[in-house]
């Protein structure tokens, strides 16, 4: 549905050139979820921006549809435009106007005649589940309210493709999820190809099929979420991985009330998780484990998690407990070694 | 009432008809003047934003040339303005005396003024609901008319308002060149007439004037503002 071929940004100011994108090959399929997370910086928004030419690219091709849209001349683009929804994190609602209003917008300009605003609106309202609040101007909603108008405006020409400009980073855990149930459901329902971007890993693992992880303009991972986030390459993507699977981290005050030992912070990813490892460690290496603190969480259908466990004995005993961990697939860090000091 | 007013204010009672004459003509150079102002001001105003950089069609040298050419009207003091202009009007409207003659000055004195303030207010416009509208595919002209203007318009309606306040006092000064009106009939009658309460009466119907078109331009903002 979308292709990008080779796509190169840079911007310039006085100060020199920044790349924003470096060659990005990318393709999306029709009727997905496809979601792009990274950090600020990482050009994730250039690069939906670049989807429907709001940023030109400095190398390469967008192709939407059947449209190469870099060669389309202005007219054209404007036309090409009219079939690729936009929705984004701020809303840009116009305050001016009543919801039924903003909604009708796209349709004043694409000219669709005004007698046939009327019936289009309200199901474009129903559709969002706000039929109430026609006559509401925005000031009056609530932003997961805001948002929903901004879907339904974003929707008003048929569009093929709904790109998704960070549109749940201002809005709560809870307004986010009732947003994304909408997405998912109007990608069900229309057959629409949704394109978004963002830096909660929450959004990703809710309603994304495919997912590609961006870093200094560049697509660093891509693939299935489930294959990607099961077999993280990165350290980026671990990063990301981590915010839906709780704090890697043990607290300094745990960590000095310990006593000797071997202390390990072991990992799970996929079936690693799922199976009695720890159980098993005890009975094969004959060890005494004490389980810290842990965490395990599912995402998609994988289980993530990390679990701190101290191994009283000597360095044989470490050394056959790391081991054995490693064998059945656990990533294991040591992060205080019975030889005296940590790893890390 | 009416032995109060002959008894402490006899030139009024006596020059009545004169004054109900100024309060129409005051009326008529300032609301044709506004007219034109906001005629011309406003899309000058739309154009110094548009033109300029990163914003919906840069045209440096043009906005530059512009922007310098307001800031000349507007730098030239009111009174200079209505003399340099008088053979203008003479060619234009074939004389340089009367309320026409001074629509003439005042529209040049303030027309600038009101491009500023639109350009203020157009600057306001969130930078994402052009985004927004671009996104959907909209022309340029399309995001003036149907977000720019309609967006700014509260500030733009204050802006008009602030306009029309300055309107009536330099319509005062447009006495110079025969204009007639309120000012200059406190100037002519009760200033150099010494007809105190002359001077007094037509004061104090600018006064009302200037609290009335304030009191309405600040209803009709704040009933378009639904931010």
């Amino acid at each position: 549905m979308i292709s990008l071929k080779n796509v190169s940004k840079v911007f310039k100011n006085r100060f020199g050139s920044v790349h924003a994108l470096d060659g990005i090959d990318l393709s999306i399929n029709k009727g997905e979820i496809f979601g792009i997370i990274g950090y600020s910086g990482a050009g994730k928004s250039t690069l939906v921006r670049l989807m429907n030419l709001l940023e030109a690219p400095t190398t390469g091709d967008v192709i939407v549809g059947d449209t190469r849209l870099t060669q389309l001349p202005p007219g054209q683009l404007r036309k090409a435009r009219r079939k690729i929804g936009m929705v984004f994190q701020h809303f840009n609602l116009l305050w001016s106007r009543t919801v039924a209003e903003n909604v009708a917008l796209p349709l004043e300009i694409a000219g669709v005649p005004k007698r046939e605003h009327a019936a289009r609106v309200k199901e474009l309202l129903e559709l969002v589940g706000l039929a109430d609040k026609a006559d509401a101007y925005p000031s009056q909603l609530s932003g997961g309210q805001k948002q929903r108008v901004g879907i339904a405006r974003a929707l008003a020409n048929h569009p093929d493709v709904l790109l998704c400009d960070e549109a749940t980073s201002a809005l709560d855990p809870k307004t986010t999820d009732s947003i994304l149930d909408l997405l998912k459901e109007i990608n069900r329902k229309l057959g629409l190809t949704i394109v978004l971007i963002t830096h909660e890993m929450h959004v990703i693992e809710k309603i994304c099929d495919r997912v590609a992880v961006m870093e200094s303009g560049r697509i660093i991972e891509l693939g299935d979420v489930v294959e990607v986030f099961s077999r993280p390459k990165t350290t980026t993507t671990r990063q990301f991985i981590s915010q839906v699977t709780g704090s890697e981290q043990l607290d300094d005050d745990v960590l000095r009330q310990i006593g000797p030992g071997t202390l390990l912070r072991c990992t799970f990813l996929g079936d690693a998780a799922s199976q009695a490892v720890i159980s098993q460690l005890v009975k094969e290496v004959g060890v005494e484990v004490t389980i810290i603190q842990g965490q395990i969480k599912r995402l998609k259908e994988i289980a993530f998690g990390t679990l701190y466990i101290q191994v009283p004995g000597d360095i044989d005993v470490e050394a056959r407990t790391v081991a054995y961990l490693k064998k059945q697939g656990v990533h294991v860090d040591v992060l205080q070694s019975v030889e005296g000091g940590g790893a890390q | 009432m009416n032995d109060f007013l002959v008894t402490y204010m006899p030139a009024v009672v006596q020059y009545w008809d004169y004054i109900v004459k100024a309060i129409w003509e005051t009326i008529y150079m300032v609301s044709v003047s506004l007219l034109f102002s906001a005629l011309i001001g406003i899309p000058l105003g739309v154009l110094l934003v548009i033109t300029s950089r990163n914003h919906l069609l840069p045209m440096p040298a043009l906005n530059q040339i512009l922007g310098f050419v307001i800031n000349i009207l507007r730098s030239i003091p009111y009174i200079v303005l209505v003399i340099i202009l008088i053979p203008f009007s003479r060619k234009l409207i074939g004389t340089s005396i009367g309320p026409e003659a001074a629509i003439i000055s005042l529209v040049a004195g303030s027309a600038p003024f009101v491009a500023r303030l639109v350009e203020t207010a157009i600057r306001e416009v969130n930078r994402g609901v052009i985004e927004a509208a671009q996104s959907m595919g909209a022309s340029n002209w399309q995001i003036i008319r149907k977000i720019l203007i309609p967006e700014a318009l509260p500030a733009i309606v204050s802006g008009i308002t602030v306009t029309a306040v300055g309107l009536i006092g330099y319509s005062a000064m447009a006495g110079v060149v025969g204009a007639g009106g309120l000012g200059a009939m406190a100037y002519t009658h009760g200033f150099n007439g010494f007809k105190e309460d002359i001077l007094f009466v037509t004061t104090l119907l600018l006064i009302l004037l200037v609290q009335g078109v304030q009191m309405i331009g600040d209803a009709i903002s704040r009933k378009l503002d639904h931010r």
